[in-house]
Order: C-alpha cells, then structure tokens, then sequence
C-alpha cells in the first residue's frame, strides 16, 4: 500500500491540517509567552506554560507511536481501528513532535549544558527524519519494485527460489547437452520441494523444457558451467558477466549462434533464470532501502522512549 | 518457457513467515543496542560523576538538570536535592493551584542561605511570586540569577493600585510603571530625596561652580588661589606640576569624587593599587581627604602646625583651645607650676597676679581662635592676607550653626554652640541602584550637566531619565547616528528585596539567613541535609 497516492489522500488531508494548525497555534502561544509581542524577549524554557505542555503533549504521543508495534503484531485480531488508520495517525503525530518537542526543549541542541535534554533533541529528530524518509521511500521503492522487478518473490525466499533455478538449470543442460543416460534421469517429475503443514502442502513443479537430448550442444555444458551455474550460487552476483543485462544478452546470443535450433529453447530458459536473478539481486537492493530506514527508526524509536520515560521522572522529581 | 505466476508462488515455502527474516533480525539487534545502550548510559552515570572533560556529559547530574548552574551556585552542580525538594514545584507561582503538602518547600529552601525579606509592606500575598519565578538557574556558568524579564515587576508595577495594600500606607512609587523610558506616564521622574524640611540636618554650603572654576574664584577677576598656596604633599593631586607652584588652582570632579574602592593590600607590590568595588558608589566627600588641602583648620597663624581636629562639638574644640593656650604659658613661664592658684578666689588670698594674667591671656587666645573657626568679618581679613578666596573661613565656611544662644564674645558662649550634623551621601537616588565603573569613559557632566554652573541646585546635578535613555533606550538610528542599545530591563536599576529599606544593600541584616551553618552544612545544601542531622 502506498502511503500517500489518490487513493489515500484523503486520509491524510484532516491530519495535515491538523498538524499544520496544532504547529502554528504552538508557535503562536510560545512567542506569546516569550514576549514577542511586547515586553522583552525571553526564551520559554520546559517548564513553563509553554513549554511544559508542549512537553506533556509530546510524551504523550510518542506513547501513542510506540503502540503502533503491539497495534500490528500483539493486537492484530483486535478491533482497534484498521491498521491503515493507525499508520496515518503515527505519521502525522510523529511529525507534530517535533515542533512541539523543539518548543519544549528550548531549542537547545548543544551538549555543553544539559546532555540527556540534547540527546533526546536529537534521537527526537533522528526519529522524525527516519520516519519521513522512510514515508518517503515507500512511495517510490515500491513503484520501482512494480516496474523494475516483474519477478519480484518473497524476499525471505530469493535464496531458496536460486536455489530450485540452480537445479532447474542443471538438469535442463544435463537433459540437452549430457548424456542419453543423463537425459533420462533428468525427466522432470513433479517434486514436492514445500512442507507439509496441516491439510496444505506446496508442491515446485519443475516443468522444463522437453528433456530432449539434443546433439552437438556441448557448448550449453560449457556455458552453464562457466557462467549460469556460478551466477545463480553467488551470494552476490554482481561480479558475474551476467549481471549486465547487455553483457548477458551478448553472451547469450553468442551461446544460441553455436547451439542447433531444438536447444535455442533451453538457452532461453537460461537466459530468463539469469534474468530473474538480476531481479532478485535488485529487489535485494530495494528491500534494503525499503527497511534499513525501519531498523533505524525503530532502534533509536527505543532509546528515545527509554530516556523520556527517564527524563520524565527527574523532571517530575526535581521539577 | 516464462513461468506463471503460479508457478513462481509454488516455488515459495509455506511456513517462510514463521522464521524472522533477516531483516527483522538486524531490526531486533538493533533494538536491543539502542536499549543497553540507553540503559547503561543511565545505570553508569553515577560512575562518571567528576570524570575527565568528555566522560562528564555523560554524568549523572546531565541527566537531570537542563544545564548548569550559575557561578555562585557552582558547588551544587551534581548535589539536585541541595536545592530541590523532590516532587515538589520550585515555582508554586507557576503550578496554580499549588500542591498543598508542598507549598513553599522550594522557596525555604532557598532560604536557607538566603533570607529574602519581602519587598515593600503594602504588597499583597497573592502577588509574591516564588524564588524561582524571578531567580532562574541552570542557564550556565556565566548566567545571572538576577536577570528577568520586565514583565515579572510590570505585572503588579503596571498597575500598583490594584496589587498593593493600601491599609499598609500609602504608595512611595509611581502608581503606574511599564517600562524604561523618558515618558513619564511609562516611568516616574527621578526624584531626589527631600531636602530642607528637616531643620535639624544640616547642608554642607558649597558651591560646585565657584570650585570647578580655574583659581577657584568667587567673581570674574577675583583673587586666584594657586598651587602655591597648598601644602607639598597636596600640590600633585589637585593638578600641580613642577614650577606651575603660581598657576591658579583647576579642580576636576575626581579631586573630590573618587569610587568605593577595595585595598589590595595583601600582595605588598599591589599595596598601593586599588580596585573599584562591585557597588561602583562613589566615595562620601570626607574633609580630612577632599577639602583639608584647601580649607585647613587653622588656629593661629603663629602656629601654622596647629589644627582643630575635624568633627569635634565647639564646646570640646573651646576646651582642647583652652589647654593648648594655658600649656602654651607654662612652656613660656614654668615657675606658674610651682605657685599654689586656687580653684575659686579665697577671701584673703588673691590669685597671683602673673597666673591671673596668663589665664586671662589664654582665654582670649582662644576666643580669637574659636572666632577664627567659627567666623567673623575679622577672620575673612586674616583669609584675604593669605591669599585664599574671601570665605567666612574655619568651620562655617560649610557649616550651619545648629544653636547658637548669644554672639561669640566670651567663653562661656562657646558653649552654647551646636553645627548641625551633614549626612554624607554616597547615593542620592534611593530606590535604584546605579554602577559608576561601567560608566567611567564618560565625562562627569554628560550625566551630571548642571556641577560646574554656579548656584546650582542637587535638582539640576543629579540625572534626568533622559540623561539614561541617550543610552539605554532601544537600538535606533537618529540623524544618521547609532543610539540606544544599552540595556532598559527593571533589575539594571532596581533591586527586589527589601525594598523598604533600599540602602541596605546585600548585607543588609534583614538578608541573613536565620541560622548561620557549618561550612559540612553549607555545601550539603542546608542543616536538614547534613549528615550529622
């Protein structure tokens, strides 16, 4: 689901107002206070009107952010509000944060004074950029997933579906270019690769080429083992000659010119094995984008909550 | 050969989502870095206490505190309770309604050290805010505890009818103050304190003009008086240079008005140095130091060395007279030792005739000199010959007579004499306090324009507001010159506490603490945090 598309929009337009408002009325009231409008100016510390109910206002809704992770894993069957709206509320909140929480702090982000209020000024904004780059970054990445990896699986599964190619590959070469014997030991049959949980079972069905022995095709042998086989192993395949599109595409049809035309089909099937490892190799990629910014986020998301709830009682302690 | 769809979801594990990915296993190591390392920041923090330079931002008392304390408060840094009561507000002004178990905890605290007497009789309850309304600390080092905003006095100032008691008197202020400007509906005039009602004080007669003018003159073409005129040891600080002993005499206003200053007396090569004090009040003119160069106590110009020692009531000054003139006969004739003079005249045995003649010559020795000192038209003669400015000379040349019974003829009307006291000021405006060092670079009659015309008057010396706001007055530009700038809040000029009685400064005794402590006690914040409680 994208976060911000036409679709969702107006989910979000009541609270982008309500944050731009919440925002001004804020401002508004500290500089009331500071003495802007006459009087002498004086910065509103935490523990003023001001500044102590931007304070409570702020803890308050990083609590509420951080319900968003029992929201989506401990309370999930509950009815408590769609997932949907939870997401739009903790982004507008979370960005509400921070103007209140920089009221509330004063404005203060230099560590010779007070240095748990700066680290927590500062865990603050590293929260509230992650949470907007990562709000940012699920508006593009998956659009670039759609467009880019037509292929695209589980990226959990990208190694065991290598996997299943590496063996589909190998047997088709075997079949083609191997032996007669190799041929006939390579017909494929349906392989029951998934496990069995409860009444459901997956089954791969390996569903390759006509395993028809093709002669003077011992090119594909030496083509698999010098190039597919070892760019369907890798870890990373970006060393491999095969993870350029045109590199690939030349060696291919290289490969196809010395193959007889009952093969050309087997150098195809690699050709498209290769090709979705490419896209695994970028999904890879985009996943990465896709969730570093979420380790980030909810990592210091953490330490943030933490230290408040310390600060919280010291100020209340010593207020 | 290009897969379906179906048959790239069969390639997928039914049960994959029941194992963490590894992204979600970076996440969690993640997770649980970010809360050892929150964690141990503050478990470890009591460790770091007076650690080097960088390992204290880590240390316990930057967990709690918003920044660290001003300079005179320094010694508590990481000691919160010293001045903290936990759970209790510092400011019950600003925690309305306050929690009753721990109204004014805070502000007994500060107490402790520091007294806080209130600040005028008249104030309501309700408007006494707490210690820490006004005295705001963790704002660093070199921070002021008494910098506030003007708002914090305006709130009641601005309308000081409705937040004053008037069964406790009546106002002594403007009824109605704002904020710092030459309007006098946003700020009263200076006033200087009454002169002249109290016939019992006295004034000392001088006149700024007739000093500050070159000679010293009375009139245009007066007789001058010159360096020469001045003992040595004078000459060099009212201006004399050497061979000018004939140039006329040209006072300056640090003749006479010095700042309060502090002897650096313990390092023998700064003995001679001195250093402003923090008040920067000028000093009070005392005669010994400011006038006896020019105006000395003169007896007897046959004994240019004796003098009437300054402040002595006429009647002790006629007696000291009396003893110098009859120790002066016998020094001359020293058999009067060895002649019996009864107290009283004896039926039969008159005094001699040589002790009743040097008795009689002593006395009118010393009504000569008390006419000397305390004038008559004869004496201004003897201060004409002298080449001094025509005066009245000896003592009422400054002073006022309090009692005088008869005319000066005899003796016995020495003593009905009485001067009347001076008060010497140090500070002429009360109710505000003002810092002569900052101000040094300027010329004295920049503020102090009326001190060099004649026949002036306290009102045309001392300072006007506008006087002040040349300077300090917002910033603004005014035929293309800069002014203003300077700073304008209540607390540059006024003081808080115990503002009935505005002379008593810091160490004033209302400001005491209740209970001196011991230097333990002292450091661990006050007797209920010592340890020997």
């Amino acid at each position: 689901m994208l976060v911000f598309d036409r679709e969702n929009w107006p989910y979000h337009r009541f609270w982008c107002w309500a944050v731009v408002v919440a925002t001004g009325a804020a401002v508004l009231w500290y500089v009331a206070y500071g003495g802007l409008f006459g009087g002498s100016w004086q910065w509103p510390g935490g523990s003023s009107p001001p500044g102590f109910t931007f304070g409570v206002m702020g803890g308050a809704i990083i609590a509420f952010e951080m319900l968003l992770w029992p929201r989506k894993s401990l309370w999930r069957g509950w009815r408590l509000g769609r997932t949907k709206y939870w997401l739009t509320a903790h982004l507008w909140l979370g960005l509400l944060t921070l103007p209140l929480l920089i009221l509330h702090g004063d404005f203060r982000f230099d560590p010779s004074r007070s240095t748990l209020a700066v680290v927590l000024m500062w865990l603050t904004v590293i929260v509230v950029f992650s949470g907007v780059l990562g709000a940012v970054i699920q508006n593009i990445v998956p659009r670039m997933m759609l467009d880019r990896v037509p292929a695209e699986t589980i990226h959990a599964q990208i190694r065991h579906v290598l996997a299943q190619y590496r063996d589909e590959a190998e047997q088709l070469v075997q079949a083609t270019s191997g032996s007669a014997q190799a041929a006939v030991e390579s017909t494929p049959t349906p392989v029951e690769t998934g496990r069995r949980i409860g009444r459901a079972a997956s089954m791969t069905i390996l569903e390759p080429a006509t395993p028809r022995h093709v002669a003077d095709s011992e090119a594909l042998i030496a083509f698999h083992r010098e190039h597919v086989e070892p760019y369907l192993a890798a870890r990373s395949g970006a060393k491999s000659a095969l993870a350029s599109p045109r590199r690939a595409g030349a060696l291919f049809q290289a490969l196809k010119a010395n193959l007889p035309d009952p093969a050309q089909a087997v150098a195809d099937r690699l050709a498209e094995l290769c090709d979705h490892r490419r896209q695994f190799d970028l999904q890879a990629r985009l996943h990465a984008w896709l969730y570093t910014w979420l380790a980030v986020h909810v990592a210091i998301s953490i330490a943030l909550f933490v230290l408040m709830i310390f600060h919280i009682v010291m100020a209340l302690k010593y207020v | 050969m290009s897969e379906t769809g179906k048959q790239r979801r069969s390639r997928i594990e039914l049960g994959y989502y029941r194992r963490p990915d590894a992204a979600a296993r970076r996440r969690g190591r993640l997770v649980l870095l970010a809360l050892v390392a929150a964690g141990a920041w503050v478990a470890a923090a009591p460790a770091w206490e007076g650690g080097a330079a960088g390992v204290r931002l880590f240390q316990q008392s930057r967990l709690a505190s918003r920044g660290p304390l001003a300079g005179p408060h320094a010694m508590w840094d990481s000691s919160c309770e010293a001045c903290h009561v936990p759970l209790a507000p510092m400011s019950d002004s600003r925690w309305r309604p306050a929690l009753a178990w721990s109204k004014g905890a805070a502000d007994r605290k500060c107490q402790t050290c520091h007294a806080g007497p209130p600040h005028h009789k008249n104030q309501l309850e309700r408007d006494v805010p707490s210690c820490a309304e006004c005295h705001k600390d963790h704002r660093g080092r070199d921070s002021s505890l008494l910098a506030m905003a003007d708002a914090v006095c305006t709130s009641c100032h601005g309308d000081l009818e409705r937040h004053a008691d008037p069964s406790a008197g009546t106002l002594a202020t403007a009824a109605h103050a704002t904020e710092f400007d030459a309007d006098p509906a946003h700020h009263p005039v200076f006033t200087p304190p009454p002169s002249g009602d109290d016939s019992s004080v006295g004034r000392i007669l001088f006149s700024h003009g007739r000093h500050m003018a070159e000679g010293l003159v009375s009139a245009p073409g007066g007789a001058a008086f010159r360096y020469g005129s001045l003992e040595p040891a004078d000459r060099e600080r009212y201006g004399w240079s050497a061979g000018r002993d004939g140039a006329p005499v040209q006072l300056r206003c640090d003749s006479c008005h010095r700042l309060e200053v502090t002897p650096a007396a313990a390092n023998p090569e700064l003995a001679q140095a001195i250093v402003p004090t923090a008040n920067g009040v000028m000093q009070p003119v005392r005669y010994e130091r400011d006038c006896r160069a020019c105006h000395p106590l003169d007896i007897d110009p046959k004994a240019p060395d004796r003098r009437v020692r300054h402040g002595l009531a006429p009647s002790v000054v006629a007696d000291d007279l009396r003893r110098y003139y009859t120790a002066q006969a016998v020094l001359a004739e020293p058999t009067l030792l060895g002649r019996y003079v009864p107290a009283r005249p004896m039926p039969g045995r008159p005094a001699p005739a040589q002790a009743e003649q040097a008795g009689k010559a002593a006395d009118e020795k010393t009504l000569i000199a008390l006419k000397r000192l305390f004038g008559t038209a004869a004496v201004d003669q003897a201060r004409g010959g002298q080449d001094l400015p025509l005066g009245r000379g000896g003592c009422v040349e400054c002073h006022e007579f309090k009692t005088m019974s008869r005319p000066l003829v005899d003796l016995e009307a020495a003593a009905g004499l009485a001067m009347k006291p001076v008060v010497a000021r140090s500070t002429w405006y009360e109710s505000a306090w003002f810092n002569h060092t900052p101000h040094r670079a300027l010329e004295c009659a920049s503020c102090h324009p009326g001190a060099t015309e004649a026949g002036e008057k306290i009102e045309r010396i001392l300072p006007k507001v506008e006087d002040c706001t040349a300077c300090h007055a917002p910033a603004r530009t005014r035929n293309g010159r800069a002014e203003g700038g300077a700073g304008m809040s209540c607390v540059l000029c006024h003081r808080y506490h115990n503002g009935d009685e505005p002379g008593g400064g810091l160490a004033a005794t209302a400001r005491m603490p209740a209970v001196p402590m011991t230097l333990e006690q002292f450091l661990s914040g006050g007797p209920t945090q010592s340890r020997d409680r």
